[in-house]
């Protein structure tokens, strides 16, 4: 039991991290993870409102109607996203600042809507929250290696405070979208080099039903036949 | 008629749960926000006007319609606050003007485009009066559409200013 648990808040963090390893939430890993102090602090908005959402949405599961469960979720989420707004607005106003649009996004982070359809929904209170947790903090710790990275080697300094000695040193274009593609990139090869030696990842099979190129290809790519095979 | 009455239903109590949890959250932030707000404008005001003291929002008729707020200073200068459209709109920028005419400073407070070089374009407009502030101020950016909104926002201050010291001089004759 206890076990269980553990395994699903470590699923998070390392087998199934959500940036990493499911890539999900691109938009706001990409924008905030210019400087470390944004990072941090989207890291731990969408980790709150993960908990949250995945809390609720389990407690409702047999309440809510399959036909608008997907609304239903939504509403949720926005709810939490606004009071989330509004307490920072109030009370930690530059945090609210600097993460300016990339807050009122975390409605659309495909992250928290995605636990709720996978998870929450299917699973018990405390399950969920332990998967809002482990995957709050998986994103929170991607987002802080990869602004680690961005700021220190682009920017010379961390957390806003100067490093002097990387000032001769900086690649400035760590800072621009171009910088934070290229670190994302070498960030998941790295996972993906770390999770081979445990076995790699796994990956899904999914079916040839509502494949659009399922009539062209006939389950070719399941067998591993290429395109321009003819003896298909 | 259940299976449509039921999902229905079961939506609508969910919005009314999260609007009353909504209202109370902002029940108690308002006040807050306002006060940090409040104190926000202030600071951007001491930034484009830092000799002003003690700034006062007035009302005054007739003016440019890119012109959202004035404030006047103790000093008779006035920061006027414009609303433009760049890219998008809802681009809001500060204007300090001070008694003689002269621009103290300029900032954004507000934009919904991507900022980049336009951040420290104010900075040009200092020392500059309605006589002697041209297009070629702004013309260096590669960003036209924000830095055109800029300037049209500049010459509505400008503009602004004009119209009130008028204003107080038809006033102090009349007396």
């Amino acid at each position: 039991m206890k076990n269980n648990k553990l395994a699903i808040l470590l699923k998070g963090i390392i087998t199934e991290n959500p940036v990493l390893i499911l890539v999900l939430g691109t938009c706001p890993t990409l924008a905030t993870t210019g400087n470390v102090i944004s990072a941090f602090s989207m890291g731990i908005a969408a980790t709150l409102v993960l908990i949250c959402s995945n809390a609720v949405i389990s407690l409702l599961r047999k309440v809510i109607p399959d036909t608008v469960r997907i609304p239903c979720y939504i509403i949720i989420i926005a709810g939490f996203v606004t009071a989330l707004q509004m307490l920072l607005q109030a009370y930690l106003p530059s945090i609210y600042d600097m993460l300016g649009v990339y807050l009122a996004l975390i409605v659309v982070n495909c992250i928290i809507l995605g636990r709720a359809e996978m998870f929450a929904r299917k699973n018990p209170v405390l399950d969920s929250v332990m998967d809002g947790v482990g995957m709050g903090i998986g994103f929170l710790v991607a987002l802080l290696l990869m602004a680690t990275v961005r700021e220190v080697f682009g920017a010379a300094s961390f957390a806003g405070i100067s490093i002097p000695f990387m000032e001769y040193f900086k690649i400035p274009i760590l800072t621009q979208a171009p910088g934070g593609y290229l670190v994302f990139g070498f960030l998941i090869a790295l996972m993906n080099k770390l999770n081979q030696k445990r076995g790699g990842v796994k990956k899904k099979s999914f079916s040839c039903e509502g494949c659009p190129s399922a009539s062209a290809c006939h389950g070719g790519c399941e067998n591993g036949i290429k395109e321009g095979d003819t003896n298909v | 008629m259940k299976n449509k009455l039921f999902p229905t239903l079961a939506l609508g109590i969910i919005c009314l749960v999260v609007v009353l949890v909504l209202a109370a959250v902002n029940t108690v932030t308002a006040p807050l926000i306002e006060k940090a707000q409040a104190e926000k404008v202030q600071k951007a005001l001491a930034e484009v006007m830092p000799e002003g003291v003690n700034f006062t929002e007035i009302e005054v008729d007739g003016l440019p319609a890119a012109v959202t707020k004035v404030y006047s200073e103790d000093g008779g200068g006035y920061v006027f606050q414009m609303s433009v459209v760049g890219y998008k709109p809802g681009l809001v920028i500060l204007c300090g003007i001070d008694a003689n005419g002269v621009i103290t400073g300029a900032d954004f407070v507000s934009s919904n485009e991507t900022l980049s070089a336009e951040v420290g374009l104010g900075k040009n407009f200092i020392g500059f009066t309605s006589d002697t502030v041209t297009v070629e101020l702004v013309a260096g950016s590669t960003a036209k559409k924000t830095t055109s909104a800029y300037y049209s926002a500049i010459e509505a201050a400008l503009e602004a200013f004009e119209i009130i010291s008028q204003n107080s001089e038809g006033q102090e004759d009349t007396k």
